[in-house]
């Protein structure tokens, strides 16, 4: 009898700590999507995805540490995670280093914004002339083969 | 350190030379190549993200109120599905299949959701064909949806399993490979929320 009643109040215990964890988590949640209201947040871009990432790293830390269980199970089930992730989030770097995704690279071609090539498609259509300059090479050649 | 319920294993055989179960390996083993297939439909989207010359652009059809919401509801999926576990690790079937029937709904819910979003992108203009963004969007995006829907269909056969004395506390590591696989789906979308979403609002 004393047993059972172990563990009742130990499993009792499991479904508070599982309760907290899903009000954080939805507290979090809430919080990410305030950062993106600027009268709310009058913060600069670069700390706003510092914010995101930071949080988005807490709430997958949380359900992967305490509903996966990955806390207190076997280190093996945490390398074999741990394995999978390294290699997803390396590929995920390369190709945004291979594809020149990252703005700070100096000699990259950038994306423009959509609204440049929509204003070029029109300037090709007017049969007007676009800049010719390195940066704007591929710009031209999307909106020439529009 | 045993594996998380290890105790309530119903076959020995089960359990290798690892001391862990046979099943629990495959599944995080899945899980983790699961991990660099998202990996490389996210760097894909990520890749191509504002190099579209046809509309509609993120910005006028993305809907985060929407998106929030069904974000929470997978999130408290995610909860109903440990709870799930953890009555069943208490032998209690009622809250078991409660609670799983529960976590099935939401994810139907959060189903539901994207079905109408994809529906009200499509009238908006954006397709497969259309856009590199339509179509890293979609494929990402439908790929976590065909996760999600094949999780439902898994924890609605635990539920019916249930009712022919096929889930029971000794193998409550049925439940929990099926809880491993929602948490994951779960997670993935964390990471669709603020990378495909929420990124679009700030950069």
């Amino acid at each position: 009898m004393k047993h059972e009643e172990d563990k009742e109040v130990q499993g009792l215990s499991i479904v508070a700590r599982y309760t907290i964890t899903a009000v954080v988590l939805a507290v979090v949640t809430a919080i990410e999507v305030l950062v993106l209201y600027p009268p709310l947040v009058r913060a600069g871009d670069t700390f706003k995805i510092a914010l995101l990432a930071f949080l988005g790293i807490g709430k997958f830390i949380l359900v992967v540490g305490l509903f996966m269980h990955l806390w207190n199970d076997d280190p093996i089930f945490t390398g074999i995670f741990g394995l999978g992730m390294v290699i997803g989030v390396g590929t995920l770097v390369a190709l945004l280093a291979v594809m020149n995704v990252y703005p700070h690279r100096s000699d990259a071609v950038k994306a423009p914004p959509l609204r440049q090539i929509y204003e070029d498609r029109e300037k090709v259509r007017r049969g007007e002339a676009l800049p010719h300059t390195e940066q704007h090479s591929w710009r031209q050649w999307e909106a020439l083969s529009a | 350190m045993s594996a998380h319920g290890s105790h309530l294993i119903e076959n020995p055989h089960e359990i290798g030379t690892t001391g862990l179960p046979h099943r629990k390996i495959m599944m995080w083993l899945f899980l983790a190549s699961d991990c660099m297939f998202f990996g490389a439909l996210i760097s894909t989207y990520l890749i191509y993200r504002g190099r579209s010359i046809a509309g509609p652009t993120p910005e006028e059809i993305f809907d985060i109120p929407l998106t929030s919401t069904s974000s929470f509801v997978l999130l408290m999926s995610s909860y109903l599905m440990v709870l799930a576990l953890a009555a069943i690790e208490r032998n209690d079937l009622t809250k078991f299949r409660v609670y799983c029937l529960g976590t099935a709904f939401f994810g139907s819910i959060f189903l539901g959701f994207q079905v109408y979003e994809f529906t009200h992108f499509y009238h908006a203009g954006l397709t497969l064909h259309g856009s590199v963004f339509g179509s890293s969007f979609y494929v990402l995006t439908g790929t976590h949806g065909c996760h999600v829907a094949i999780g439902v269909l898994w924890l609605l056969a635990l539920f019916f399993y249930s009712f022919t004395g096929g889930v029971t506390q000794r193998r409550a590591l049925d439940v929990e490979i099926a809880g491993l696989y929602w948490h994951f789906v779960d997670i993935v979308w964390i990471v669709i929320f603020v990378a495909v979403y929420l990124l679009e609002y700030i950069i």
